[in-house]
Formats: C-alpha cells, structure tokens, sequence
C-alpha cells in the first residue's frame, strides 16, 4: 500500500477548564492514530460529544493539538510555522454541519468562492468562469453568484459550501457531518454530490456522521468513537457486519433496522447493565470509559484502560472483551 | 475624637432626629410630655435640615462663621496653607504680639512690653502677669519657652513631623530661647531683623499649654489649649468646630458666649444660609456676587483693606525678558482698571508696587508703577525689537485666576505681544512656577498673614529665595546685590517709621532699576456679616485672619 | 434655537404612551415628528457649530461691548459676559469644542476600539486574556482622573482632550467589539476562512468586520452624548481649549460664580450642553431600538 495521505500520530486534544476553584483539562480526544489512504472515504461516526468533530478538527490543526503529530503528504502539520501552514490549507479543505453559520452572511456567493479563488493563485479574469464552473460541479445556477446566502435553503448552502471546499483545489476533505441539518430529502443529494465530486476529482473524504447505517453505504472504512477515543476501526464490512466493540455493536442496534426482535433484544441487554453516570470528562474514569454502559464489562474494564488491538475479525478494537467472531450474541 | 464627647447636647438632639419609631409609643419617662416630646421632635427635624441651626435655640448667643472644609487638626507647627486651621487657630491661639490689620505695627498681646537690645539681636517680652491657658496652666515665660524650643529642638518628643514654625519665625537667624526671670522670655538672634515682631502674631506662634504637650505630645493638634478668646468645646471633623468664650482672655471675656465655625463649602449655601441667619460670618463669597448680597437687608458687607495682591513674575533668564525694556512695556501694557471692573467687580484696587496701601513700605508715588499706557508700552518693545515676540504665561485654572489670565493675555496683546496662557491645575502651577527652565510669564499670589512691610520681601525677593532665584531668576541681575542690602538693613532698623521708609525706597528701587514683578492688582475676600453683628475684624479676614474676638449682637 | 430644541426634546419618551388612545393617523404624524426632532436638533446644533464664522456676529476672543449686559440687549441678543465679550457669538464657537470632540473621540474610540476588540475576540487564548485584562485595568481607572493625566501630559488642546475623551470611550468599544468579534469567530464561516488559510488581518477585516460593524455603530451613536458631556466635564474642570478660546463647559463654570448675578451666564451654555446630548441620545436610542425590533413592525 502507498503512503497515506493523511496520518495523525497520538494525536490529541485537551481544554483547559475551571471546575469550580480548581483548574481542570477536560480530553476532547484522546491519544488517537489512524491513517487517510488517497482515494478513500474514511467515515468517523460516534455519538454527539464522542470527540469525531473534534478529531476532523484537529486533523486540519484547526484546532491546536496538545500533543501528537499530523503528517500531510509527508509534512508534520503541527511542526509548520502559521504562514507555511496557511499555504498548505488549500488542499485540506472541510465542510461543516450547518450550512446557515458557515458562510458569511454579508459576502455574496461571488465574494466568496472568488476570494478563495484569488487566494489559490487563479488569476482576477479567470474567476468569474471558475467560479459559475463550480457552480455547475455543485448543481446551482451561476446566476446564484450574485446573491448572499440569505437567498438559499439549507441543502443549496451546503452545495456551495462544498463548491467553496473545491474552489481551493483540495486533495482531501472533512465533512463534517454535512447533512445533518437538512431535510431528510435532500440528504442524499448531498452525500451523492459529495461522492460524485470525490469520484471525479480524485479526493480522499473523510466523512463524520453519528449514522453508521449511512456511512456504511459510502465509507471504505469507518472508526467509531467513544469519549474522545477510536474504539474499533476497520473496513467498512468489519464494522458494520462483524462487529467487534459492544459499542458499535449498540451504535448498530440503535439504527432503525427491519429486524425488530434483535434490535429490541440489544437495546434490552444494554438497559439491563447497571447504567452508571455517563462519564464525566472533567474526572474521567479509571479503565474502560464504556463499561458503565457495556454488556461484556469484566473485572479488569474498571482498572487497565483498554488499547487498540487486532480482533478476531481483521480489524483494531480497544475492548478486553470483544465480540467473538461471526457469534451471534443475541440469543 | 475622643474629647468630642464633653459637650453632647447637640449629638443627643440628633439621635432625636432619627426615626426611632419605638420612641414615639413608649416615651422613656414621664417626665418628657407628648406635646414637649413633639416640640423636640420638631426641633430636632429643623436640626437635621439645618445641622448648625440648633446651636442657637440653648440661651448663650452663638456666632456662626463658614469653613471651606474642617480636618480637625490644629497643630500649629505644621501648617503650612489658608484651610481651616488658620481660621480655629486664630479663634483658640495667641502669640507674644497681635496684628490687627488696622495698626501697621506691632501690639502687645501675651507679651505686655519687648525690649530689644541696641544691637537689635536680643529681644526681651515680658509676660502678662496673672494669664492662664485655656486649661488653667499658669502663662509664664518657662511656659511660653516650650512653645518656641518645640519649634526648634529637633529632639522634642512633642515636636510634629515636617514642623515648620522656625523657618516661619526667621530660620537659622534664630539662635535661641531663653527665661531671663519668671516673667521675661528672650530670643537671640545671629542678625538683626526687625520683622519678627510681626511674624511672632502669625498663626503657627500661638503659645501652647505645657500641661497640654505634656498629655498629648506630638497629638496636640486636636486638643489644642491655647490662650486665645475662644476654647474647642468640641470637634467634628468636616462638620463643626464648637468654640466657646475664654474667661481668662487678656482683652477679657469675647461678648459672644459661643462661636461654631461650621463647615458649608459652596457658596451658594453660604449664601442662601446668610440670608435665612443660619450663618453670620463669611469671607468665601466670590466677588461677583457681593453687590447682590449687599442689596439684602439682613446682610452687611464689610469693608477691608486689600492685602491679597495678584503680582506678575516675569521670568528674567527667559528670552526677551531679559531685557529690561520688554518687563517695563509689560508692567506699562496690564490694563488693570479693566482687571479690577471685570475680574474683581469692582471689589479691587489698582496698586502701587509691591506693598499695598495698607502697609508700611507703601507710598502714593508707587502708583506710578501702575500705570497703563499701551503706547509708552508699545514704543518700549519696539526699541526692544521685541514687538510680536510670543510669551507663555501660567496660571491656575481655579478662582478668579482664569478671568484675570484672560485680561492680562488680552492687554498684553493689545501691545503687540503674541501671549498665550497655560491655566493648570495648582501641582502642575507650582512645579512649573518654581522652575526657571519651565515658565516665562507666571502668576504669583500673596496676601499678608500680618501686615509688616517685610512680609513680602525677604521670603520672596531676597538672593536664595525660591521667589528671586527660581520664579523671577532675579538673581542673576546685578542690582539684585543691592537690592539684598537694603532689605537687610531695613530690617536691621528697630525704628518702625525710619524701617517703613525704608521699604519705600526698597519698592522704588526695584520697580525702577529691576522690574522682576509686574504689580496687577490688590484684592481682598470679600467680607459678609449678618446686620446684626458688629465690631467683625474685615481687614483681617479680607486676608484669611480671623479675629472674631470684638464681635458683638447688636439685636 | 435653543427656545426650540428645549420645548421639544424631552417630549419623546413620554409622547408615545400619551398618545395611544389618539387617532392612528394623528398618532403616526405626531410620532413621526417627534422622532424626526432629535435628528433635526442635532444636524442644526452641528451646523449652527460648522458655520459659527459665518453666522457669529461678533469676534467671540474680543470684548464687544460693556461687561455682563443683559439678554436681548442692542447687538447682544444673548448679552455679554463678564469680560464684554458677545454671548451669542461664544455659544456658537463654544458648541465647536463639544461638537468636534464628542463626534472626533467617539469616531477614534471606535476606531481603536473596535480594532483592539476584533483582534481581542478573533485571535482568542492568551492574547485574549491579555488584552482584555488590559480593558479591564484601564477600566478601574476612574475615566476623568485618566483624561486629567492625559491632558497633564500633553497639555490642554482640542485634539488633546478629543484624545482624552476618546480613551474614557475606548473601553466600551473594545469591549463589546470583542464580544461581537468572539460569537463572530465562533461560527463555521471563520473557521471555513481559517481553513482556506486567509491570515488573520484578513480574517479580522474581510470576514469577522463586515458582521458586527452595525452593532457597533449603533453603539457608537448611543455613547456620543456621553462622549459630549465627558468634554463638557473635562472642560468644566478646565481641560478643554485653551480660554479665551470660548467652550460651553468653561462657559458653565466661569459663569456659575455668576449665578445670582447674571444666572443666563451659565444657564445658556448648560442648556446648550443638555440639548445636544440629550438629542443625540434619542438619536442613539432609535437607532438601538429599530436594530432590536422585529422585521415588519414599525
């Protein structure tokens, strides 16, 4: 396999907080390393506050890492001074989840992609025709250009908002869960557009949603996040059929799927367990942060924090007991 | 204040005043009526509108006069501005002599008589027999000796902090005090100086109690006995000071049985307190206003004497005003019958030089030193070479100085200089006022503490002074040699009429031959009293002394 | 004038509630008008101010006539003051001061404010922290004792006190600027700036800028009745121009010894004072209320 194009090294991220008189750092993301391969849609998918848009963040460095490295085509992002960093950001680019806060609502779309533009060297009298040629790559009308956000819907925004992405001439992209906020209809316009484009153009994707029912129809891979952790990552089959994590395993139940009696069988076992506090990020628990809510909780989840390690399956889970290959565990 | 308690009707009558609604059920005992119980309430409610006004309800006729502010501090030896102090200490203190502003010399006061020797070096008072101070201490000249040896003996316990009396009373010229007998006190001094007779009735020379110095040391100020006409019966600082009549006075018992000086520092409260007769006696009115005041018939304005003079200093190390020519076109350009109408309303005098009319040292020929001929000026400054040259002038931004900047700086252009003035807060005033480097123009104020013609000339325009040496830089002049040498001898002549004309001849000579200070005008606080008061010293308090001592109710 | 802009102007906040149960098209003219009032005060008192060479019938340095004449005497429709100079011609240049510098230091305090905040709120963190408790300190400083040192420093001067005043103002601007310029950045549009990799200064002035300049000026209309009155103040105390140079805060306190005698002497210029911030405060609540109100509603 060639060299990744993207590869985070013990990357984390930490704030620092007042609790109270103390001083305290609540772990947005824990030590985290994984790998983006040219070409391929990686989709990090947890639930809200499980560190994803931090991690998609924090792989651009548009949020400052406490520690860790991030390798782009060789560069260690975290290692750059702020101007060569600025010159390297075009080809990282990100779309976010809400199409109505991220353009600026007093520039018209024309400001913006032909600012973008300028910025990436394309000449004064070429942008007008980039930019309507954008416009048409993301399906809108050039007449559009001349309007200010204000003048869309949610699902037209995030068309222009991945055509602003593209303006920049990006090698990869992190959506950051970029259909969230619309319509259920035009959802999937957006996540074929965003497939399309990257088809075309060559990109790698990462792509963050708290659906892994959707991800799996996209993602080549997919890591699942817990508190600020990668808790499985593999192949979009390993996760989504055999997995590994009781986490995934919960994430995959709470999909709406067809087989009503398993996913009620799930959701049961996991009320059954002794449903402690959700863990507190200010004083974070000793072992496993999920075993208040696991069903496989052992003795040793309270004390030894669990690693990544290779499963039964083929793929990498931070579990001291995960699920047995092929097993079926709902009886 | 602990002593405050001594007299506590007035404090009682307040506590009356506060709502204390249990009172007004359950009256504490029979002996106080409903209807009398109503009265004092009603009285004391008149007492809180008007805090001093109860004073006057409780049968001793009481005299109330104005204070801009009151600390409560009446330590003599560190005294060093007008404030209040000058105004308790001249009601409670006494020195050796008095000054009363209409005599130009000298009088006795706790000293009856003064000898002073034929090389005028030692100077022996005898004391009035049978005085006490306020607390009963016998007035002897051991008594007396404390008070003085506190301004010199460094190693005094009750000496304050920062005492300045000596430097006040002649500085290193004094050598020394001592008891001849019982009754006569001595001051030897290395130089004759004829002044200190005058400069013993200043306000920091009161005599103080040994009894006293002995209780309180270096805490005298606020529990000062002295032996002046009036005693503290009690203190509130920044409210009243509570005086009454000093039986063993040495001009007898005041008339007036209590005095309050009570603090009202707006004008226009003293105004309004003067016209309902919460008020008798204040000298803080501005000019402005005196024609209206005296228009109301419970008001009178005093007449006094003008002993605050408003001088200008031209800095003579100071570009063109080096040259002689240039500070006499000034001194001939100030328009000072326009100051005297439209800065003082009338209520000011065009002077003569240096001294007032009201002074020794003074003579009609030095009004020609005051003359305002704009053409003679603007000739001088054109054999000068000097017409258009710019000048700064500096003045303080309070009082009437801003008016009288704005006149000065209109005459002086109508000459053809190009002024501008600087109006500064008094810090910024004074730093730069005493920097040769940091002015040209300046103002200068002085009014007289006592009224000896020296007190304007060897504290300002002798060699080594900051007046000669930093204000004007007059020093560097080479009349200014001479100028020290008549000011010396002058005080060396013990003749008070051979002395005062020698100060004559000292305004002549340095208004002709030197011309460091323009002369623009003479002034004095105006002076209001209640028409039923009479025998109010107005020269005195024209010029912040406070002799209250011969008031008496005419009603 | 002031005749007019004195009977006027307090008659808005309290004309609304009066008014309901009028007639709506009487009611609408009458608050028309009396929403038009302050605007039209304070254009008049501007170029009353602007053209005070022109319309001053005397030199307002010099004296014209006797001292203290009274109001509405020959040539002196507003008298004389104390030194015989024309009052008319001194309260038309002495609304020049309070105008320039009211106008000058709130323009300067948005200015540097405004910037201090963006970049304050944009770069975040310690600089952050840094900068604002800077605001924070300069702020414990009581703002005439700040004004004071400055005007002790430089000297007293219009330029000077416009730079005194605009100081007292600066934190206000900074402050709100920041907070304005911090919601700004946290929203996805700075970050989608950040991540094309615009520079900062770009950032500030392109993107974050453009969003919070209205609340800003808003703000700036509101505070510039009391940036008047602060130069009223320093004035008062003597800071302001330079005299004979006529000032209406100067005028206040040379002729407040005046009070009994010729009460018009200070009144005049208090009054002048009081108008001007008083319109100009409307102005600014008006402002304020038209960005606070909902879309449609009048």
């Amino acid at each position: 396999m060639s060299a990744p194009l993207l590869s985070v090294q013990d990357l984390g991220v930490r704030y620092p907080v007042r609790a109270g008189l103390r001083r305290a750092e609540i772990t947005a993301l824990a030590p985290t390393t994984l790998e983006l391969h040219r070409g391929e849609t990686l989709a990090i998918v947890g639930e809200s506050g499980s560190g994803k848009t931090t991690l998609g963040r924090a792989m651009l460095r548009l949020v400052e890492p406490s520690q860790g490295h991030i390798l782009f085509d060789g560069t260690d992002l975290c290692a750059l001074r702020p101007r060569a960093l600025r010159r390297l950001r075009p080809r990282l680019q990100m779309v976010f989840q809400d199409p109505y806060g991220s353009l600026n609502p007093r520039q018209s779309i024309g400001t913006i992609l032909g600012s973008v533009l300028g910025h990436v060297g394309v000449p004064r009298a070429e942008r007008p025709a980039r930019a309507r040629a954008l416009m048409a790559d993301v399906g809108l009308d050039a007449d559009a250009l001349s309007r200010r956000p204000a003048a869309f819907s949610g699902g037209q925004r995030q068309r222009i908002a991945i055509a602003r992405a593209l303006a920049a001439g990006p090698e990869l992209i992190v959506a950051d869960e970029p259909i969230s906020a619309l319509d259920v209809s035009v959802q999937a316009q957006v996540v074929n557009l965003l497939q399309d484009l990257k088809r075309a153009r060559g990109l790698t994707l990462a792509f963050i949603s708290h659906d892994l029912g959707m991800v799996a129809a996209i993602a080549d891979r997919i890591a699942v996040m817990y508190f600020g952790q990668v808790v499985e990552l593999g192949t979009a089959a390993q996760v989504t059929h055999a997995p590994a994590h009781p986490y995934t395993r919960m994430l995959l139940a709470s999909q709406p799927v067809p087989d009503v009696a398993r996913a009620r069988a799930t959701i049961r076992a996991a009320a059954a367990a002794p449903l402690a506090d959700l863990p507190s990020q200010i004083a974070p628990p000793a072992g496993c942060p999920f075993r208040s809510r696991c069903p496989r909780a052992l003795g040793r989840c309270a004390t030894d924090p669990p690693t990544l390690g290779i499963t039964p399956q083929g793929a990498l889970a931070a579990c001291h007991n995960p699920e047995p290959a092929q097993g079926d565990t709902t009886e | 204040m602990t002593q405050d308690t001594r007299l506590t009707a007035p404090t009682g009558a307040h506590a009356l005043s506060t709502p204390t609604g249990a009172r007004t059920f359950n009256p504490p005992t029979g002996a106080i009526s409903r209807r009398r119980f109503g009265q004092m309430l009603a009285l004391s409610g008149l007492a809180a509108a008007f805090p001093w006004r109860i004073e006057a309800q409780e049968g001793v006729r009481t005299m109330v006069f104005a204070l801009p502010e009151l600390a409560g501090n009446f330590e003599p030896h560190t005294w060093v501005g007008f404030g209040d102090t000058v105004h308790a200490m001249d009601c409670i203190g006494r020195g050796l002599t008095h000054m009363d502003f209409d005599n130009p010399l000298p009088q006795p006061a706790i000293a009856e008589s003064w000898d002073i020797s034929d090389d005028g070096l030692t100077y022996d008072f005898t004391i009035r027999a049978g005085l006490t101070f306020h607390d009963g201490t016998p007035i002897d000249a051991a008594a007396v000796k404390r008070s003085f040896d506190r301004m010199k003996d460094e190693d005094d316990p009750t000496r304050p902090d920062l005492s300045f009396a000596l430097d006040n009373l002649g500085g290193s010229n004094v050598l020394g005090f001592d008891v001849v007998d019982d009754m006569t006190f001595r001051i030897n001094l290395a130089q004759p100086d004829a002044a200190i007779l005058g400069r013993l009735s200043r306000p920091d020379m009161i005599l103080i109690s040994p009894a006293a110095l002995d209780e309180f040391g270096r805490e005298v100020g606020p529990n000062l006995a002295s032996c002046g006409p009036y005693r503290i019966a009690s203190v509130t600082p920044n409210e009243r000071l509570v005086l009454e009549a000093f039986d063993g006075f040495y001009k007898g018992t005041p008339e007036v049985g209590r005095l309050v000086l009570q603090v009202i520092p707006e004008p226009v409260a003293q105004m309004t307190s003067l016209a309902s007769g919460d008020l008798n006696i204040t000298n803080l009115i501005p000019h402005s206003n005196i024609d209206r005041l005296e228009a109301m018939d419970a008001i009178r304005i005093e007449q006094s004497a003008a002993f605050i003079s408003a001088m200008l200093a031209m800095n003579v190390s100071a570009g063109v005003l080096g040259d002689i020519r240039v500070r006499r076109a000034i001194n001939l350009g100030i328009d000072r019958e326009a100051i005297v109408r439209e800065v003082f309303f009338g209520k000011a005098e065009v002077p003569g030089y240096i001294n007032p009319a009201a002074e020794q040292g003074f003579d009609p020929d030095h009004l020609r030193h005051s003359v305002y001929d704009p053409d003679a000026a603007r000739a001088l400054l054109e054999e000068a070479g000097a017409v258009g040259a710019e000048l700064n002038l500096i003045s303080e931004n309070s009082g009437f100085w801003p008016r009288l900047g704005q006149v000065v700086e209109r005459s002086l252009n109508g000459i053809g200089l190009q002024v501008t003035t600087d109006y500064l807060d008094g810090g910024t005033f004074n730093a730069r006022l005493f920097d040769r480097e940091a002015h040209e123009l300046a103002f200068l104020q002085r009014s007289a503490f006592f009224p000896d013609p020296d007190g304007r000339w060897s504290p300002l325009f002798m060699t080594g002074t900051a007046g000669a040496d930093s204000i004007t830089a007059q020093s560097d002049l080479p009349e200014q040699a001479q100028l020290d040498e008549m000011i010396a001898a002058a005080n060396a002549e013990s003749d008070p009429e051979a002395r005062g004309q020698m100060f004559v001849e000292i305004n002549t000579f340095m208004a002709d031959e030197m011309m460091p200070i323009a002369a623009v005008v003479n002034t004095f606080l105006p002076v209001s009293v209640s028409t039923d008061l009479e025998g109010v010293n107005a020269n005195a308090l024209g010029t912040y002394r406070t002799f209250l001592e011969g008031a008496r109710f005419t009603g | 004038m002031t005749q007019r802009t004195h009977e006027d102007a307090p008659q808005d906040a309290a004309g609304r509630p009066v008014a309901r149960w009028l007639p709506g098209a009487v009611l609408g003219a009458v608050l028309g008008v009396l929403r038009a009032l302050p605007w039209a005060v304070v254009t008049l008192c501007i170029v009353l101010a602007v053209l005070a060479p022109a319309l001053a019938p005397f030199n307002p340095v010099a004296s014209a006539n006797a001292p203290l004449l009274p109001l509405w005497s020959e040539g002196h429709p507003m008298g004389t003051d104390s030194l015989g100079r024309d009052q008319l011609s001194r309260l038309l240049y002495g609304l020049r001061p309070m105008i320039f510098v009211s106008l000058g230091a709130v323009g300067l305090a948005l200015l540097v404010g405004g910037a201090y905040g963006v970049v304050s709120g944009v770069q975040g963190g310690r600089i952050d922290w840094a900068l604002m408790r800077a605001v924070d300190v300069f702020m414990s400083f009581p703002i005439i004792l700040a004004a004071i040192l400055v005007l002790a420093a430089l000297g007293p001067s219009m330029l000077n006190l416009t730079i005194a005043v605009a100081l007292s103002q600066f934190p206000i601007f900074a402050r709100l600027a920041r907070a304005l310029a911090a919601g700004e950045a946290a929203r996805d549009y700075v970050l989608a700036a950040r991540a094309v990799g615009y520079a900062p200064l770009r950032i500030m002035v392109a993107e974050v800028l453009p969003n919070i300049v209205r609340p800003l000026m808003v703000q700036a209309t509101s505070v510039v009745a009391l940036a008047a009155l602060t130069a009223a103040a320093l004035s008062y105390l003597g800071l302001g121009v330079r005299p004979p140079a006529p000032d209406l805060g100067f005028m206040v306190r040379e002729g407040q010894e005046l009070i009994f005698l010729a009460p018009e002497q200070a009144l005049l210029p208090g009054l002048l004072i009081a108008v001007f911030a008083l319109a100009v405060s409307f102005c600014g609540d008006q402002l304020a209320d038209e960005r606070t109100r909902p879309g449609g509603l009048t």
